[in-house]
Protein backbone atom coordinates (compact mmCIF):
# COMPACT_ATOMS: atom_id res chain seq x y z
CA UNK A 1 0.00 0.00 0.00
CA UNK A 2 1.37 3.61 -0.50
CA UNK A 3 3.08 5.88 1.83
CA UNK A 4 0.61 8.32 3.24
CA UNK A 5 0.59 10.96 5.54
CA UNK A 6 -0.18 8.71 8.18
CA UNK A 7 2.32 6.38 8.18
CA UNK A 8 4.69 9.69 8.61
CA UNK A 9 2.64 10.19 11.50
CA UNK A 10 3.50 6.97 12.98
CA UNK A 11 7.62 6.62 11.87
CA UNK A 12 7.47 10.03 13.69
CA UNK A 13 5.82 8.69 16.77
CA UNK A 14 8.04 5.69 16.79
CA UNK A 15 11.39 7.80 16.43
CA UNK A 16 10.21 9.79 19.69
CA UNK A 17 9.42 13.09 17.60
CA UNK A 18 5.49 13.72 17.99
CA UNK A 19 3.32 14.50 21.11
CA UNK A 20 -0.33 13.30 20.41
CA UNK A 21 -3.05 15.23 22.39
CA UNK A 22 -6.72 14.80 23.06
CA UNK A 23 -6.90 18.30 25.12
CA UNK A 24 -8.97 21.26 23.11
CA UNK A 25 -6.02 23.31 21.14
CA UNK A 26 -7.21 26.94 19.58
CA UNK A 27 -6.49 26.90 15.42
CA UNK A 28 -6.63 30.84 16.40
CA UNK A 29 -2.50 31.36 17.24
CA UNK A 30 -2.14 28.03 19.67
CA UNK A 31 -1.47 25.60 17.59
CA UNK A 32 1.31 27.87 15.19
CA UNK A 33 2.69 28.55 19.01
CA UNK A 34 3.60 24.87 19.53
CA UNK A 35 5.45 24.73 16.12
CA UNK A 36 7.10 28.30 17.00
CA UNK A 37 8.65 27.25 20.51
CA UNK A 38 9.70 23.61 19.23
CA UNK A 39 11.66 25.13 16.06
CA UNK A 40 13.61 27.15 18.70
CA UNK A 41 14.87 23.54 19.90
CA UNK A 42 14.52 21.15 17.11
CA UNK A 43 11.75 19.35 18.83
CA UNK A 44 8.81 17.37 18.27
CA UNK A 45 6.18 17.15 15.72
CA UNK A 46 2.13 17.67 17.58
CA UNK A 47 -0.82 15.73 16.64
CA UNK A 48 -3.76 17.48 18.00
CA UNK A 49 -7.18 15.81 18.33
CA UNK A 50 -9.35 18.32 19.87
CA UNK A 51 -9.81 21.91 17.79
CA UNK A 52 -11.35 24.35 19.44
CA UNK A 53 -14.73 25.64 17.87
CA UNK A 54 -14.72 22.38 15.13
CA UNK A 55 -16.68 19.50 15.14
CA UNK A 56 -14.86 16.43 16.00
CA UNK A 57 -12.88 14.72 13.32
CA UNK A 58 -10.56 17.19 11.90
CA UNK A 59 -7.07 17.25 13.30
CA UNK A 60 -3.82 18.73 12.91
CA UNK A 61 -0.35 18.07 12.63
CA UNK A 62 1.74 20.71 13.37
CA UNK A 63 5.59 20.65 12.96
CA UNK A 64 6.08 18.25 11.16
CA UNK A 65 9.50 18.69 9.86
CA UNK A 66 10.97 21.05 12.60
CA UNK A 67 14.73 20.29 12.16
CA UNK A 68 18.11 20.85 13.84
CA UNK A 69 20.58 23.37 13.01
CA UNK A 70 22.78 20.90 11.38
CA UNK A 71 20.51 18.60 10.11
CA UNK A 72 17.54 20.35 9.36
CA UNK A 73 16.10 17.49 7.21
CA UNK A 74 15.86 14.96 9.91
CA UNK A 75 11.76 14.62 9.64
CA UNK A 76 11.91 15.30 5.85
CA UNK A 77 14.33 11.86 6.29
CA UNK A 78 12.03 10.17 8.33
CA UNK A 79 9.31 10.63 6.06
CA UNK A 80 11.25 9.07 3.22
CA UNK A 81 13.03 6.47 4.78
CA UNK A 82 16.11 7.94 4.80
CA UNK A 83 18.56 8.05 7.80
CA UNK A 84 18.17 11.31 9.41
CA UNK A 85 21.77 10.95 11.02
CA UNK A 86 23.53 11.60 7.79
CA UNK A 87 25.27 15.26 7.59
CA UNK A 88 23.52 17.62 5.15
CA UNK A 89 26.19 16.80 2.28
CA UNK A 90 25.22 13.02 2.47
CA UNK A 91 21.25 13.89 2.89
CA UNK A 92 21.60 15.60 -0.38
CA UNK A 93 23.75 12.75 -2.28
CA UNK A 94 20.91 10.33 -1.20
CA UNK A 95 18.04 12.96 -2.17
CA UNK A 96 20.05 13.29 -5.59
CA UNK A 97 20.73 10.00 -6.20
CA UNK A 98 16.62 8.95 -5.86
CA UNK A 99 15.74 12.25 -8.00
CA UNK A 100 17.51 11.07 -10.65
CA UNK A 101 15.62 7.45 -10.96
CA UNK A 102 12.46 9.54 -11.60
CA UNK A 103 9.29 7.14 -11.72
CA UNK A 104 6.10 7.98 -13.50
CA UNK A 105 2.54 8.06 -11.36
CA UNK A 106 0.15 4.95 -12.11
CA UNK A 107 -3.49 6.36 -12.17
CA UNK A 108 -5.67 3.82 -10.30
CA UNK A 109 -9.49 4.28 -9.88
CA UNK A 110 -10.41 5.42 -6.67
CA UNK A 111 -8.88 6.13 -3.22
CA UNK A 112 -9.15 7.26 0.56
CA UNK A 113 -9.29 10.67 -0.57
CA UNK A 114 -13.18 10.11 -1.93
CA UNK A 115 -14.34 9.29 1.32
CA UNK A 116 -16.34 12.36 1.37
CA UNK A 117 -17.45 14.45 -1.33
CA UNK A 118 -18.70 17.74 -0.87
CA UNK A 119 -19.83 19.96 -4.07
CA UNK A 120 -21.21 23.32 -4.93
CA UNK A 121 -23.32 24.52 -2.09
CA UNK A 122 -22.07 22.22 0.28
CA UNK A 123 -18.75 22.99 0.20
CA UNK A 124 -17.22 25.30 3.51
CA UNK A 125 -13.42 25.35 3.77
CA UNK A 126 -14.67 27.07 7.26
CA UNK A 127 -14.99 23.68 8.52
CA UNK A 128 -11.25 22.83 8.42
CA UNK A 129 -8.98 23.87 11.19
CA UNK A 130 -6.72 26.19 8.63
CA UNK A 131 -4.42 27.91 11.08
CA UNK A 132 -3.73 32.03 11.82
CA UNK A 133 -0.02 32.00 12.72
CA UNK A 134 0.87 35.36 13.58
CA UNK A 135 -0.12 38.91 14.53
CA UNK A 136 -1.02 41.31 11.84
CA UNK A 137 -1.38 38.42 9.41
CA UNK A 138 -4.57 39.25 6.71
CA UNK A 139 -6.38 35.82 7.41
CA UNK A 140 -5.63 32.21 7.92
CA UNK A 141 -3.12 30.78 5.73
CA UNK A 142 -2.24 27.24 3.76
CA UNK A 143 1.27 26.78 4.29
CA UNK A 144 1.69 23.39 3.27
CA UNK A 145 0.35 21.69 0.78
CA UNK A 146 0.47 20.61 -3.24
CA UNK A 147 -1.06 22.81 -5.80
CA UNK A 148 -2.17 20.70 -8.76
CA UNK A 149 -1.92 22.29 -12.44
CA UNK A 150 -1.96 21.06 -16.12
CA UNK A 151 0.10 22.29 -19.09
CA UNK A 152 -2.96 22.58 -21.61
CA UNK A 153 -0.60 21.99 -24.83
CA UNK A 154 1.50 18.54 -23.00
CA UNK A 155 1.17 16.09 -21.03
CA UNK A 156 2.90 18.06 -18.03
CA UNK A 157 1.50 18.60 -14.61
CA UNK A 158 2.93 20.89 -12.36
CA UNK A 159 2.92 20.61 -8.68
CA UNK A 160 3.84 23.73 -6.32
CA UNK A 161 3.97 24.83 -3.27
CA UNK A 162 2.46 28.53 -2.19
CA UNK A 163 1.01 30.60 0.66
CA UNK A 164 -2.99 30.52 0.52
CA UNK A 165 -5.14 32.23 1.77
CA UNK A 166 -8.11 31.38 2.89
CA UNK A 167 -10.37 34.16 1.79
CA UNK A 168 -14.21 32.82 2.29
CA UNK A 169 -16.03 29.80 2.95
CA UNK A 170 -15.56 28.59 -1.12
CA UNK A 171 -12.45 31.11 -2.23
CA UNK A 172 -8.80 30.53 -1.63
CA UNK A 173 -6.31 33.33 -2.65
CA UNK A 174 -2.94 31.36 -4.01
CA UNK A 175 0.31 33.29 -4.58
CA UNK A 176 3.00 32.09 -6.67
CA UNK A 177 5.61 34.28 -7.25
CA UNK A 178 6.77 35.19 -10.68
CA UNK A 179 9.45 32.75 -11.34
CA UNK A 180 7.23 29.78 -10.70
CA UNK A 181 6.17 27.40 -13.80
CA UNK A 182 2.57 27.78 -12.01
CA UNK A 183 2.20 31.82 -13.17
CA UNK A 184 3.90 30.96 -16.55
CA UNK A 185 1.10 28.41 -17.29
CA UNK A 186 -1.20 30.18 -15.74
CA UNK A 187 -0.68 33.98 -17.53
CA UNK A 188 0.91 32.71 -20.56
CA UNK A 189 -1.57 29.90 -21.35
CA UNK A 190 -4.92 29.96 -19.82
CA UNK A 191 -5.15 33.91 -19.35
CA UNK A 192 -4.08 34.51 -22.80
CA UNK A 193 -6.51 32.29 -24.13
CA UNK A 194 -8.97 33.89 -22.31
CA UNK A 195 -9.60 30.27 -20.47
CA UNK A 196 -9.95 29.07 -16.63
CA UNK A 197 -7.56 27.28 -15.08
CA UNK A 198 -8.32 23.97 -13.24
CA UNK A 199 -6.67 23.49 -9.98
CA UNK A 200 -6.55 21.30 -7.50
CA UNK A 201 -4.78 21.87 -3.70
CA UNK A 202 -4.18 18.55 -1.99
CA UNK A 203 -3.22 18.33 1.52
CA UNK A 204 -1.21 15.21 2.62
CA UNK A 205 -0.94 11.97 0.99
CA UNK A 206 2.58 10.33 0.43
CA UNK A 207 4.82 13.66 1.63
CA UNK A 208 7.34 13.31 -1.36
CA UNK A 209 4.59 14.53 -3.13
CA UNK A 210 4.60 17.66 -1.30
CA UNK A 211 8.39 17.87 -0.92
CA UNK A 212 8.58 17.24 -4.47
CA UNK A 213 5.94 20.49 -4.80
CA UNK A 214 8.97 22.66 -3.07
CA UNK A 215 11.53 22.75 -5.33
CA UNK A 216 12.10 25.01 -8.12
CA UNK A 217 12.17 22.58 -11.05
CA UNK A 218 13.11 23.02 -15.05
CA UNK A 219 10.07 23.52 -16.65
CA UNK A 220 8.61 20.52 -18.51
CA UNK A 221 9.45 18.57 -15.30
CA UNK A 222 6.49 16.89 -13.31
CA UNK A 223 6.89 16.91 -9.48
CA UNK A 224 4.95 13.33 -9.45
CA UNK A 225 8.07 12.37 -11.04
CA UNK A 226 10.26 13.19 -8.76
CA UNK A 227 8.10 12.10 -5.92
CA UNK A 228 8.08 8.69 -7.22
CA UNK A 229 12.00 8.89 -7.79
CA UNK A 230 12.57 9.57 -4.03
CA UNK A 231 10.40 7.25 -2.74
CA UNK A 232 11.18 4.44 -5.13
CA UNK A 233 7.63 3.51 -6.21
CA UNK A 234 5.69 5.21 -8.30
CA UNK A 235 3.10 7.68 -7.11
CA UNK A 236 -1.20 6.96 -7.06
CA UNK A 237 -3.42 8.91 -8.48
CA UNK A 238 -6.61 9.13 -9.23
CA UNK A 239 -9.15 11.95 -11.31
CA UNK A 240 -10.24 14.91 -9.37
CA UNK A 241 -14.03 15.43 -9.50
CA UNK A 242 -14.68 18.40 -11.54
CA UNK A 243 -11.53 18.48 -13.82
CA UNK A 244 -9.32 15.88 -15.75
CA UNK A 245 -6.41 16.89 -12.98
CA UNK A 246 -4.85 13.62 -11.76
CA UNK A 247 -4.40 14.13 -7.52
CA UNK A 248 -2.99 11.71 -4.99
CA UNK A 249 -5.34 8.82 -4.41
CA UNK A 250 -4.23 8.84 -1.04
CA UNK A 251 -4.38 12.70 -0.16
CA UNK A 252 -6.00 13.62 3.22
CA UNK A 253 -7.88 16.67 1.64
CA UNK A 254 -8.18 18.02 -2.10
CA UNK A 255 -9.64 20.94 -2.34
CA UNK A 256 -11.01 21.53 -6.32
CA UNK A 257 -11.56 24.88 -8.25
CA UNK A 258 -10.42 27.47 -11.27
CA UNK A 259 -9.03 30.38 -11.83
CA UNK A 260 -10.51 32.35 -13.57
CA UNK A 261 -8.32 34.87 -16.53
CA UNK A 262 -7.71 38.47 -15.45
CA UNK A 263 -9.71 37.45 -12.03
CA UNK A 264 -7.67 38.74 -8.73
CA UNK A 265 -8.44 39.19 -5.28
CA UNK A 266 -6.69 40.86 -1.97
CA UNK A 267 -4.55 38.84 -0.60
CA UNK A 268 -1.84 39.27 2.57
CA UNK A 269 0.09 40.37 4.38
CA UNK A 270 1.37 37.54 5.93
CA UNK A 271 4.33 35.81 7.69
CA UNK A 272 6.38 34.57 5.10
CA UNK A 273 9.34 31.47 4.52
CA UNK A 274 12.02 34.18 5.22
CA UNK A 275 11.38 34.96 8.72
CA UNK A 276 9.44 38.74 8.61
CA UNK A 277 6.41 39.76 7.03
CA UNK A 278 5.36 40.45 3.89
CA UNK A 279 3.01 43.21 1.89
CA UNK A 280 1.03 44.90 1.60
CA UNK A 281 -2.56 43.20 0.67
CA UNK A 282 -2.23 43.28 -3.08
CA UNK A 283 -4.24 41.35 -5.70
CA UNK A 284 -3.14 38.02 -5.91
CA UNK A 285 -5.41 34.72 -8.08
CA UNK A 286 -8.70 33.26 -6.17
CA UNK A 287 -9.16 30.28 -6.65
CA UNK A 288 -13.10 29.35 -6.91
CA UNK A 289 -13.66 26.65 -5.07
CA UNK A 290 -16.27 23.96 -6.12
CA UNK A 291 -15.90 20.50 -4.62
CA UNK A 292 -13.55 19.35 -1.94
CA UNK A 293 -13.26 15.56 -1.02
CA UNK A 294 -11.43 14.41 1.64
CA UNK A 295 -10.41 11.19 4.37
CA UNK A 296 -12.33 10.63 7.42
CA UNK A 297 -10.96 12.90 10.19
CA UNK A 298 -8.39 14.07 8.39
CA UNK A 299 -5.66 15.49 9.23
CA UNK A 300 -4.61 18.94 8.33
CA UNK A 301 -0.66 19.36 8.25
CA UNK A 302 0.08 22.90 9.35
CA UNK A 303 3.93 24.69 8.38
CA UNK A 304 4.76 27.91 10.35
CA UNK A 305 7.15 30.08 8.78
CA UNK A 306 9.64 31.80 11.54
CA UNK A 307 12.73 30.67 12.43
CA UNK A 308 13.32 27.56 12.92
CA UNK A 309 10.37 25.98 12.00
CA UNK A 310 9.02 23.79 9.50
CA UNK A 311 8.69 25.98 6.44
CA UNK A 312 12.33 27.03 6.46
CA UNK A 313 13.35 23.32 7.63
CA UNK A 314 11.52 21.67 4.66
CA UNK A 315 12.95 24.74 2.57
CA UNK A 316 16.45 23.80 3.33
CA UNK A 317 16.35 20.18 3.18
CA UNK A 318 15.35 20.60 -0.22
CA UNK A 319 16.31 23.55 -1.72
CA UNK A 320 20.13 22.35 -2.59
CA UNK A 321 19.19 19.36 -4.66
CA UNK A 322 16.43 21.81 -6.67
CA UNK A 323 18.84 24.37 -7.11
CA UNK A 324 21.32 21.02 -8.72
CA UNK A 325 18.74 20.00 -10.76
CA UNK A 326 18.75 23.56 -12.59
CA UNK A 327 23.14 23.41 -12.51
CA UNK A 328 22.54 20.36 -14.15
CA UNK A 329 20.03 20.97 -16.78
CA UNK A 330 21.32 23.81 -17.60
CA UNK A 331 24.97 22.35 -17.89
CA UNK A 332 26.28 25.06 -15.67
CA UNK A 333 29.84 25.35 -14.10
CA UNK A 334 28.85 24.75 -10.26
CA UNK A 335 28.96 22.50 -7.44
CA UNK A 336 26.10 23.18 -5.32
CA UNK A 337 23.86 26.03 -4.52
CA UNK A 338 21.47 27.08 -1.47
CA UNK A 339 19.19 29.92 -0.26
CA UNK A 340 20.72 30.12 3.15
CA UNK A 341 17.64 30.31 4.88
CA UNK A 342 19.46 28.31 8.04
CA UNK A 343 16.91 26.99 10.15
CA UNK A 344 17.82 29.74 12.91
CA UNK A 345 17.76 32.78 10.40
CA UNK A 346 16.41 34.87 7.49
CA UNK A 347 17.12 34.36 3.77
CA UNK A 348 20.25 36.24 2.67
CA UNK A 349 20.28 35.13 -0.98
CA UNK A 350 21.34 32.46 -2.85
CA UNK A 351 24.90 31.28 -2.64
CA UNK A 352 26.58 29.35 -5.44
CA UNK A 353 29.78 27.35 -5.84
CA UNK A 354 31.57 27.40 -9.16
CA UNK A 355 33.66 24.27 -9.52
CA UNK A 356 37.28 25.44 -8.77
CA UNK A 357 39.12 27.16 -11.38
CA UNK A 358 41.71 29.93 -10.14
CA UNK A 359 43.69 31.65 -11.21
CA UNK A 360 40.32 32.20 -13.81
CA UNK A 361 40.35 30.83 -17.57
CA UNK A 362 40.52 34.70 -17.88
CA UNK A 363 40.07 38.08 -16.00
CA UNK A 364 36.52 38.31 -15.68
CA UNK A 365 35.26 34.72 -15.85
CA UNK A 366 33.73 34.52 -12.59
CA UNK A 367 31.40 37.38 -13.10
CA UNK A 368 30.80 36.52 -16.84
CA UNK A 369 29.13 33.26 -15.20
CA UNK A 370 27.07 35.49 -12.63
CA UNK A 371 25.71 37.05 -15.73
CA UNK A 372 24.69 33.87 -16.74
CA UNK A 373 23.73 32.87 -13.49
CA UNK A 374 21.74 35.93 -13.31
CA UNK A 375 19.35 34.87 -16.43
CA UNK A 376 18.06 31.41 -15.13
CA UNK A 377 15.08 32.29 -13.36
CA UNK A 378 14.92 29.66 -10.67
CA UNK A 379 18.89 30.69 -9.78
CA UNK A 380 19.52 34.55 -10.14
CA UNK A 381 15.97 35.30 -10.85
CA UNK A 382 14.15 34.94 -7.48
CA UNK A 383 16.35 37.15 -4.87
CA UNK A 384 18.33 40.37 -4.73
CA UNK A 385 21.97 39.09 -3.26
CA UNK A 386 24.14 36.63 -4.42
CA UNK A 387 27.40 35.18 -3.26
CA UNK A 388 30.04 32.62 -5.17
CA UNK A 389 32.66 30.72 -2.98
CA UNK A 390 34.85 28.28 -3.66
CA UNK A 391 34.50 24.57 -3.86
CA UNK A 392 36.09 23.81 -1.06
CA UNK A 393 34.32 25.89 1.40
CA UNK A 394 31.40 23.95 2.80
CA UNK A 395 28.04 25.66 1.83
CA UNK A 396 26.03 23.47 4.03
CA UNK A 397 27.97 25.07 6.70
CA UNK A 398 26.98 28.70 7.69
CA UNK A 399 29.77 29.59 9.77
CA UNK A 400 32.05 28.35 6.71
CA UNK A 401 29.78 30.63 3.90
CA UNK A 402 30.33 33.56 6.46
CA UNK A 403 34.20 32.99 7.02
CA UNK A 404 34.43 33.47 3.32
CA UNK A 405 31.91 35.92 2.74
CA UNK A 406 33.78 38.74 5.00
CA UNK A 407 37.70 37.25 4.26
CA UNK A 408 37.39 36.64 0.66
CA UNK A 409 35.54 39.68 -0.66
CA UNK A 410 37.81 42.56 -1.20
CA UNK A 411 35.00 45.56 -1.24
CA UNK A 412 36.53 47.79 -3.67
CA UNK A 413 36.63 44.95 -6.40
CA UNK A 414 34.18 41.89 -5.55
CA UNK A 415 31.26 43.52 -5.17
CA UNK A 416 29.31 43.99 -8.21
CA UNK A 417 25.85 46.45 -7.50
CA UNK A 418 23.41 45.43 -10.88
CA UNK A 419 20.47 47.54 -12.62
CA UNK A 420 17.38 46.76 -10.84
CA UNK A 421 15.64 43.64 -11.50
CA UNK A 422 12.40 42.34 -10.23
CA UNK A 423 12.98 40.69 -6.94
CA UNK A 424 10.12 39.06 -4.87
CA UNK A 425 9.35 40.79 -1.52
CA UNK A 426 10.06 37.38 0.13
CA UNK A 427 13.50 38.57 1.40
CA UNK A 428 13.13 41.98 1.53
CA UNK A 429 12.15 43.49 5.12
CA UNK A 430 11.78 47.01 3.07
CA UNK A 431 9.48 48.35 0.56
CA UNK A 432 9.97 51.95 -0.42
CA UNK A 433 6.90 54.11 -0.61
CA UNK A 434 7.35 54.10 -4.47
CA UNK A 435 7.62 50.32 -4.66
CA UNK A 436 3.55 50.02 -3.08
CA UNK A 437 2.18 51.69 -6.22
CA UNK A 438 4.90 50.65 -9.08
CA UNK A 439 5.99 46.98 -7.74
CA UNK A 440 6.74 44.68 -10.77
CA UNK A 441 4.01 42.50 -9.99
CA UNK A 442 2.20 40.81 -7.42
CA UNK A 443 5.42 40.12 -4.66
CA UNK A 444 7.34 41.09 -6.74
CA UNK A 445 9.68 44.80 -6.14
CA UNK A 446 12.31 45.93 -8.78
CA UNK A 447 15.61 46.52 -6.99
CA UNK A 448 18.85 46.24 -8.00
CA UNK A 449 20.52 42.92 -7.52
CA UNK A 450 23.90 43.20 -5.35
CA UNK A 451 27.10 40.30 -6.29
CA UNK A 452 29.32 38.78 -3.84
CA UNK A 453 32.45 37.29 -5.11
CA UNK A 454 34.35 35.10 -2.60
CA UNK A 455 35.74 33.07 -4.53
CA UNK A 456 39.40 32.79 -4.69
CA UNK A 457 41.34 35.03 -7.04
CA UNK A 458 44.29 34.07 -7.16
CA UNK A 459 46.66 30.40 -6.97
CA UNK A 460 47.48 29.99 -3.42
CA UNK A 461 50.27 31.00 -2.00
CA UNK A 462 49.51 34.61 -3.76
CA UNK A 463 45.97 34.31 -2.10
CA UNK A 464 44.81 33.65 1.33
CA UNK A 465 45.17 30.33 3.09
CA UNK A 466 41.86 29.21 4.78
CA UNK A 467 42.67 27.81 7.87
CA UNK A 468 40.42 25.13 9.05
CA UNK A 469 40.38 21.52 10.70
CA UNK A 470 40.44 20.14 6.61
CA UNK A 471 43.22 22.78 5.61
CA UNK A 472 45.85 22.77 8.66
CA UNK A 473 46.25 18.85 9.30
CA UNK A 474 46.89 16.41 6.94
CA UNK A 475 43.87 14.18 6.51
CA UNK A 476 45.45 10.74 8.07
CA UNK A 477 45.72 12.89 11.19
CA UNK A 478 42.26 14.34 10.83
CA UNK A 479 40.79 10.69 10.55
CA UNK A 480 42.82 9.67 13.62
CA UNK A 481 41.14 12.72 15.83
CA UNK A 482 37.77 12.13 14.75
CA UNK A 483 37.65 8.32 15.35
CA UNK A 484 39.07 9.03 18.64
CA UNK A 485 36.51 12.04 19.16
CA UNK A 486 33.86 9.63 20.68
CA UNK A 487 36.10 7.62 22.64
CA UNK A 488 37.34 10.28 24.51
CA UNK A 489 34.09 11.35 25.82
CA UNK A 490 33.27 14.13 23.88
CA UNK A 491 29.10 14.28 23.32
CA UNK A 492 28.83 16.85 20.55
CA UNK A 493 29.48 15.78 17.15
CA UNK A 494 32.66 16.43 15.52
CA UNK A 495 31.36 17.84 12.09
CA UNK A 496 34.36 16.61 10.03
CA UNK A 497 33.61 18.42 6.87
CA UNK A 498 35.37 15.35 4.39
CA UNK A 499 32.31 14.27 3.24
CA UNK A 500 31.32 17.55 1.36
CA UNK A 501 34.93 18.09 0.25
CA UNK A 502 34.53 14.62 -1.59
CA UNK A 503 31.63 15.18 -2.19
CA UNK A 504 30.55 15.36 -6.39
CA UNK A 505 26.96 16.17 -6.88
CA UNK B 1 -7.52 46.12 24.69
CA UNK B 2 -9.31 43.24 21.73
CA UNK B 3 -10.82 44.54 19.27
CA UNK B 4 -13.51 42.84 17.44
CA UNK B 5 -12.30 44.44 13.58
CA UNK B 6 -9.15 45.29 11.83
CA UNK B 7 -9.68 47.69 9.17
CA UNK B 8 -6.75 47.74 6.09
CA UNK B 9 -5.05 50.99 6.74
CA UNK B 10 -5.03 52.21 3.67
CA UNK B 11 -8.80 51.98 2.71
CA UNK B 12 -9.33 53.76 5.94
CA UNK B 13 -7.27 56.67 5.44
CA UNK B 14 -9.10 56.55 1.50
CA UNK B 15 -12.22 56.94 4.01
CA UNK B 16 -11.18 59.12 6.58
CA UNK B 17 -13.10 61.81 5.61
CA UNK B 18 -16.72 60.22 6.32
CA UNK B 19 -15.25 59.94 9.71
CA UNK B 20 -18.17 61.41 12.48
CA UNK B 21 -20.05 62.56 9.26
CA UNK B 22 -22.59 60.76 9.57
CA UNK B 23 -22.30 59.11 6.46
CA UNK B 24 -21.98 55.44 5.56
CA UNK B 25 -19.21 54.27 3.91
CA UNK B 26 -18.55 50.92 2.26
CA UNK B 27 -14.99 48.68 3.26
CA UNK B 28 -13.77 45.75 4.73
CA UNK B 29 -13.06 44.73 7.89
CA UNK B 30 -11.35 41.82 9.13
CA UNK B 31 -13.76 40.03 11.53
CA UNK B 32 -11.42 38.66 14.55
CA UNK B 33 -13.26 35.49 15.24
CA UNK B 34 -12.97 33.74 11.92
CA UNK B 35 -10.38 35.84 10.38
CA UNK B 36 -11.95 36.48 7.32
CA UNK B 37 -12.76 39.94 5.82
CA UNK B 38 -16.07 40.95 5.43
CA UNK B 39 -17.50 43.66 3.49
CA UNK B 40 -19.43 46.59 5.79
CA UNK B 41 -21.45 49.00 5.56
CA UNK B 42 -20.34 50.95 8.39
CA UNK B 43 -20.45 54.70 10.21
CA UNK B 44 -16.93 55.48 11.37
CA UNK B 45 -16.44 56.94 14.60
CA UNK B 46 -13.89 58.79 16.89
CA UNK B 47 -15.65 57.93 19.58
CA UNK B 48 -17.90 55.18 21.02
CA UNK B 49 -21.43 55.74 20.32
CA UNK B 50 -24.44 53.17 21.29
CA UNK B 51 -24.68 50.34 19.22
CA UNK B 52 -20.69 50.96 17.91
CA UNK B 53 -17.55 48.59 18.22
CA UNK B 54 -14.10 49.55 18.35
CA UNK B 55 -11.75 48.72 15.76
CA UNK B 56 -7.95 48.48 15.16
CA UNK B 57 -5.91 49.46 11.89
CA UNK B 58 -3.70 46.69 9.75
CA UNK B 59 -0.63 48.34 8.31
CA UNK B 60 0.36 46.63 5.02
CA UNK B 61 2.92 44.52 6.56
CA UNK B 62 1.22 42.97 9.32
CA UNK B 63 1.76 45.89 11.60
CA UNK B 64 -1.79 46.45 13.77
CA UNK B 65 -2.28 49.67 15.50
CA UNK B 66 -4.48 52.26 16.84
CA UNK B 67 -6.17 49.27 18.68
CA UNK B 68 -9.36 51.33 20.05
CA UNK B 69 -8.73 54.46 18.57
CA UNK B 70 -11.82 54.59 15.93
CA UNK B 71 -14.98 52.81 16.62
CA UNK B 72 -17.91 51.35 13.46
CA UNK B 73 -21.25 51.04 14.00
CA UNK B 74 -22.14 48.33 11.27
CA UNK B 75 -24.77 48.45 9.51
CA UNK B 76 -24.75 45.72 7.54
CA UNK B 77 -22.31 42.78 6.54
CA UNK B 78 -21.52 40.54 4.83
CA UNK B 79 -20.07 37.11 5.28
CA UNK B 80 -16.97 37.75 2.97
CA UNK B 81 -15.68 40.62 1.45
CA UNK B 82 -17.11 39.28 -1.93
CA UNK B 83 -19.56 41.48 -3.78
CA UNK B 84 -21.37 38.34 -4.66
CA UNK B 85 -20.83 34.95 -3.49
CA UNK B 86 -21.66 31.73 -5.33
Amino acid sequence: MAYDLRDFVEGLRTAGELVETDDEVDWNYEIPAYEVLSGRFGGPAFLFNNIKGIPKGPRVLAAPFVGSFYRPHKKAALALGIDPNLDRTQWNQELGKRMAAMLRPVEVSTGPCKEVVKMGKEVNLLEFPFTYHAIGDGGRYIFISASIIKDPDSSWINTGNYAIEVFSRNRLVITPYQHTNFLAIYTNKYQARGQSMPVAVCLGGDPAVTMSAGMILPPGISEYDIAGGIRGTPMELVKAETSDLLVPANAEVVIEGEIRPYERLPEGPKIEAFGFSVGPRQPFYPIRVHCITHRKNPIIWDLHTSMGASSVALQESLANIAFLGQIKTFGLPFKMGDTLAPTRNGAVGIAAVPKKRYPEDYPGYTKNLYDIFLGLPGLGGTFGRHAFIDDDVNLLDLGEFFDALFTQVNPARDVTLTQRFPVTTLECSWMEEWDRDKNAGPGTILQPKQFFDATTKEEPPLGVRRLNFETVFPEKLQKWVVENWKRLGFKEEPRWNNTWLKAKF
Amino acid sequence: MGVNYWLYKQEFEGNAGSLDKGEPVVLEMMDQTDKIWKRAKVLLLREPAEGSTPVGLLGPFGEPHAEGKYHVKVLEISSSALEEEE
